[in-house]
């Protein structure tokens, strides 16, 4: 029983919390962009928040339903539908859990106001590689084969639970406090907290004040590993400040190399580099970059590391609070009985029935 | 010599402790104690929600999980319970001798090398032999070790027009620093020879072969030696351990 890879969509794979504690080695921790959207894809179908799940940028996934039926939860502004054996379509709404049966087709067709969406997939049954499933492909870790889920992968899962395969849950969307999703010209403007450091003295004091007054617009340059900004130039203190001796580099790490155009790294950032890092952002505001589309206008709010703190534990109060309000959704779609009207779950299956 | 060290903000994830700004083998060795200092106090209960450390040439990265520590909390720690001037750093590391085909197409720069450093081939390829040389840090790539010191007549800029692809394996000097390529990638480095060991292994317990601190000699092999143990590379019957530097009895 699996989830068969028929398209690919622009770059899907599986992705938990990530590889911790091997950046001395020089290898990043890859893992989701966006924490509290696994959390909540694998609370709505109640297990462990950092079971792997599938990351999906932009429209274009599909996945089938080899044999038994899975349940599957979606996260993001996504536009999904389930194509049936039978070739009749439904509408798969986010927020929620769905239950796919043999031969059913999952497509994610569009990931709306955010660049990516999350799959989560009950008891999905993937090895972890040096702790995480996490797929980091500059060294082909983790995931299925080291790679991007590419066409016919297939996606183990173990058993579902049959008794709870026809009861659905659900969540509000949940908004980031730096979110703002408004925009009369319909340029976003999306407000990060980061803290200044650590090679604010690399550049100029009108350099720092630019950096926290005026809004960066988010490129197309932007991955896994990255984004890169485009605003006002971010001029160094010298010409010999625009190098650094190699210094750590963090998700989060705002660097600016030698052009004044800032870089915010993320998931798979790797470990050292020697442009100079002009602020932090905070742990809390990282997840933003992964949501963010190119376009997307930034501002960065200077906080000192107290009050950074004071956002993230905010903000997982917050988490908390949401993942403690799923609640069961009445479906017209699949229900209990339905599957056991159509011979998935209990009593007897007669497997030549259901292929008729 | 060495400047005071400095605490430097990185969010509410890290505090990047601070030695100096420059390559040096004096300020790694700091950072190294550091590194053992912290572990140390992460066992004694000082440093609850620490994750990880990251060494490099001028500082020490201490990764802490911000639900449960501060970095604030992470700097008075550190200010209470100062690096104590015996700090023993070298406890865990490993020494390893590494195989490289000097010259020709293993090593094409060995002659610009030479004429830059007004030194013979011979010469150039005896001096890189000679040291014993310290893992400063890993990064950049997955496995990619800076090593140092070479010797100081090998000392030279990176290379004006750096390779769009060099070779994994290949084994390059540049400032003061020697290094082995574990992945194909470009590089601005001027390439000596090469080494016919894997530096990274998906399937290995621990996926790197160098770790921060280890200490690496090179040893010269010819081409015959080189493709035979390419061999055992491809083949993936190269055991590291049996490269581990065992001090002669």
């Amino acid at each position: 029983m699996s989830l068969v890879v028929e398209q690919t969509g622009m770059f899907s794979t599986l992705q938990d919390r990530g590889r911790r504690g091997l950046r001395d080695l020089g290898i990043p921790w890859a893992g989701v962009g966006c924490e509290p959207w696994m959390r909540f894809a694998n609370r709505l179908l109640d297990q462990v928040e950092d079971t792997p799940v599938i990351e999906t940028f932009e429209g274009g996934l599909t996945l089938r339903v080899k044999t038994e039926p899975v349940k599957i939860s979606l996260i993001g502004d996504v536009l999904a539908t389930i194509t049936h054996s039978d070739s009749s379509v439904t509408q798969a709404n986010a927020w929620r859990t769905h239950t796919l049966v043999d031969g059913d087709k999952l497509t994610i067709k569009r990931t709306g106001i955010y660049r990516c969406a999350v799959l989560g997939v009950q008891h999905l049954d993937v090895t972890p590689h040096y702790g995480s499933a996490s797929t980091y492909l500059n060294a082909s870790l983790g995931g299925l084969n080291g790679g991007t889920l590419q066409i016919g992968d297939d996606l183990p899962y173990a058993e579902q639970n049959a008794a709870t395969l026809g009861e659905h849950k659900s969540l509000q969307p949940f908004q980031f406090p730096g979110e703002k999703n408004e925009a009369a010209d319909g340029n976003l403007t999306w407000t990060v907290q980061a803290v200044p450091g650590p090679q604010d003295d690399a550049f100029t004091d009108t350099a720092l004040e630019t950096f926290f007054t005026h809004t960066f617009t988010v490129t197309a340059d932007i991955d896994r590993m990255g984004a890169r900004l485009d605003g006002p130039e971010i001029k160094h203190r010298s010409a010999k400040h625009k190098d650094i001796v190699s210094d750590a580099i963090l998700p989060g790490s705002v660097q600016v190399p030698g052009i004044g155009k800032p870089i915010v790294m993320l998931a798979d950032a790797h470990t050292v580099g020697g442009y100079p890092k002009i602020a932090t952002v905070t742990s809390a505001d990282r997840a933003l970059f992964a949501l963010c589309r190119p376009g997307t206008k930034i501002q960065f709010d200077r906080v000192n590391t107290i009050a950074a703190r004071e956002h993230t534990l905010q903000l997982e109060e917050s988490v908390q609070q949401h993942l403690a309000s799923v609640s069961p959704v009445v479906d017209t779609h699949l229900n209990t009985s339905r599957l056991l009207g159509l011979n998935l779950i209990g009593g007897v299956t007669d497997a030549l029935d259901f292929d008729s | 010599m060495q400047s005071p060290v400095r605490y430097l903000n990185a969010g509410d994830t890290a505090l990047i402790v601070e030695f100096g700004n420059d390559i040096d083998k004096a300020l790694v060795d700091a950072v190294n104690a550091l590194r053992e200092h912290v572990k140390q106090l992460h066992k004694q209960g000082h440093l609850p929600g620490l994750q990880e450390t990251i060494p490099t040439f001028r500082s020490l990265a201490i990764v802490i999980d911000p639900l449960v520590i501060s970095v604030d909390e992470v700097k008075a720690t550190l200010q209470n319970h100062p690096v104590s001037a015996q700090q023993n750093t070298s406890t865990s590391s490993n020494a390893w001798r590494l195989p490289v085909c000097y010259g020709s197409d293993f090593g094409p720069d060995v002659e610009s090398v030479a004429k830059a450093t007004h030194l013979s081939t011979d010469e150039v390829i005896a001096s890189h032999l000679r040291q014993t040389y310290q893992v400063y840090l890993l990064g950049f790539q997955p496995g990619y070790g800076f090593l140092g010191d070479t010797d100081p007549r090998l000392h030279l800029p990176r290379r004006t027009e750096p390779r769009i692809r060099v070779p994994a394996g290949s084994v390059a000097i540049a400032m003061k620093l020697t290094c082995v390529y574990p992945w194909d990638c470009p590089g601005g480095w001027h390439l000596l020879g090469r080494c016919p060991l894997p530096m990274f292994n998906a399937q290995a317990d621990r996926p790197t072969m160098l770790s921060p601190n280890d200490t690496v000699t090179f040893e010269s092999i010819d081409a015959n030696a080189f493709n035979a143990l390419e061999k055992d590379r491809i083949n993936g019957v190269i055991q590291w351990s049996s490269w581990l530097n065992h001090s002669s009895p």
